[in-house]
């Protein structure tokens, strides 16, 4: 079993300031690599079932309401508190959940390239020991390193709160996937950027959906794209990983 | 070997029905023995279609369908080295339960080492107002095989005007470990108006939705393809597969029951030969 070791996750800030510590970590430079994955919608903008900025919108906003909030979201309220607990044993377990709630080879893997990238740079960046010590976890091959476990140490970690953490993470998923729509559409960078803004009270809907619901309701149920996510791997010309 | 599940003193006879099953090599042949049952479970045995040594298993509700409140619990388990196929006679209907209780269905399976399970139950429809929660849970040994499906109706889609996505509540889990690792959790979670109606949407205006897993340490290379290459030839409105390993998911959208069928036979028929070593077959119910 594995050790309680509250002050391997301890929150240690970003020099005091969280606020700038949260604008870093959400900021779409940080290298994470999440610009490069699709998670299925490049299926759909390739078959122009995906064409224009409504569609693009609708979509996006149905991601994240039932397949980020009700999933990822979960895990990143879950692991931000495991963290403070120093439960490793939990992060273990939230990692092997997140894997196996995503069906398609790229999403899983999109799930744990982002991770372990944004573990490296928070380690290297903010020098964070809960980074170190999950990666370690990682190299034990008790976990994968899956994005959203990750997200929540990392909040944990920079002594942000848990409603921040979860926000930032549910905005930055969101404009993340919206950028990358933006780029395959095409859409303007007005278009793009008002959709971001109007999902405003959305974010915050599914922020309190993600805190309020158990571990055991975490779920993703957004079949059809888990449809385009499989047949992604076969896309003859694609510019996303996912 | 899992336990057998006894029935507990609250539970209704006739509303709770209980299934406790083992297959043992025996006679050179798979033979699937009954540990305990109770109504409305029937066990009638089982038959060889393929005439080999592997049981197909017709699993009889004779309840007809859940009515509000109603549980059927089905435990099994496949020593090692043997193959079962498992089946039921007609799908599960879930009948309205204007009381707010939720009817359930619960499947554990345990599959031993070097044992195959076939497991292709019909698929469940909620009705209008129905509460639903299903549990399939299936457990492999790291040398075990299987091949599975999980097939869901939007509800009675041709029933007068249409009643699909009428339902309260779904609450679904289609789960495979392997050596206690989760491999998938299919799991769907849709709890009134707003989330059962984006179920369409989500579904991409399908009225059925199917996964299909398969698993074996030596599945061979470029099956994935071979499926999604069938699938395209069916009247799926979308179907994808996918591999991580020796571990094979589908994911089936279609607008009508006879085409998911029509999908998940087209799955069966590549993975058949690979998993059971024969091909697939249309399996008679009566």
């Amino acid at each position: 079993m594995a050790e309680r070791r509250s002050a391997d996750f301890r929150p240690q800030g970003n020099g005091g300031d969280r606020l700038l510590a949260l604008l870093q970590l959400a900021n779409a430079s940080f290298p994470t690599g999440a610009f490069t994955h699709s998670y299925g919608f490049e299926t759909w903008i390739s078959e122009d079932a995906v064409a224009n900025a409504a569609e693009a919108e609708r979509r996006c906003r149905d991601w994240l309401r039932f397949g980020v909030a009700t999933g990822d979201a979960i895990a990143v309220v879950q692991a931000y508190r495991a963290a403070l607990d120093g439960d490793a044993e939990k992060l273990a377990e939230l990692d092997g959940l997140c894997g196996a709630l995503k069906l398609g080879r790229e999403t899983k893997a999109a799930s744990t390239m982002t991770g372990r990238a944004l573990l490296a740079a928070c380690r290297d960046v903010f020098e964070l020991e809960g980074m170190r010590r999950y990666g370690a976890m990682m190299a034990e091959g008790s976990c994968e390193g899956h994005h959203a476990v990750v997200y929540g140490i990392a909040g944990a970690g920079l002594a942000l709160g848990e409603a921040e953490t979860v926000t930032s993470y549910l905005w930055s998923a969101l404009s993340n996937l919206v950028a990358v729509n933006q780029r395959l559409v095409p859409l303007g960078q007005v278009d793009a950027q008002r959709i971001v803004a109007g999902a405003g009270p959305l974010i915050d809907a599914c922020a309190e959906i993600a805190r309020s619901r158990p571990l055991e309701a975490m779920c993703s149920t957004y079949a059809a794209l888990d449809v385009a996510a499989m047949r992604h791997e076969r896309l003859p010309s694609r510019l996303c990983i996912s | 070997m899992a336990a057998v599940v006894l029935p507990h003193e609250d539970w209704i006879v006739g509303k709770h029905a209980l299934m406790n099953l083992r297959a043992v090599r025996r006679r050179g042949r798979t033979e699937i023995d009954p540990r305990s049952w109770r109504i409305p479970y029937q066990w009638q045995g089982c038959h060889y279609q393929d005439h080999d040594d592997q049981p197909f298993l017709l699993l009889i509700n004779a309840g007809g369908g859940f009515v509000e409140g109603d549980v059927a619990e089905l435990h099994g388990t496949l020593e090692p080295e043997t193959r079962a196929l498992i089946t039921t006679t007609a799908a599960s209907k879930f009948y309205k339960c204007p009381d707010g209780a939720t009817s359930r269905e619960l499947v554990a399976i345990e599959v031993g080492d070097g044992a195959t399970l076939e497991y292709c139950p019909d698929e469940s429809i909620p009705f209008a107002r129905s509460r639903v929660q299903r549990r399939t849970h299936i457990a492999l040994a790291p040398d075990a095989r299987l091949f599975a499906t999980d097939m869901i109706a939007a509800g009675r889609i041709h029933h007068g005007a249409g009643e699909a996505f009428a339902f309260d509540a779904l609450d679904s889990e289609f789960k495979v470990t392997v050596d206690d690792r989760t491999l998938l959790l299919d799991r769907l979670i849709a709890d009134g108006p707003d989330e059962v109606g984006a179920l369409r949407r989500l579904w991409g205006g399908a009225s059925h939705a199917a996964t299909v897993v398969a698993y074996a340490q030596d599945l061979p290379a470029g099956l994935e393809e071979d499926i999604e290459a069938r699938l395209a030839t069916t009247a799926a409105t979308a179907a994808g597969a996918s591999r991580a390993g020796n571990f094979i998911v589908c994911r089936i959208l279609a607008d009508e029951a006879w085409a998911y069928h029509e999908a998940v036979f087209a799955c069966w028929t590549a993975l058949r030969p690979a998993i059971a070593g024969k091909p697939a077959r249309p399996i008679r119910k009566c």
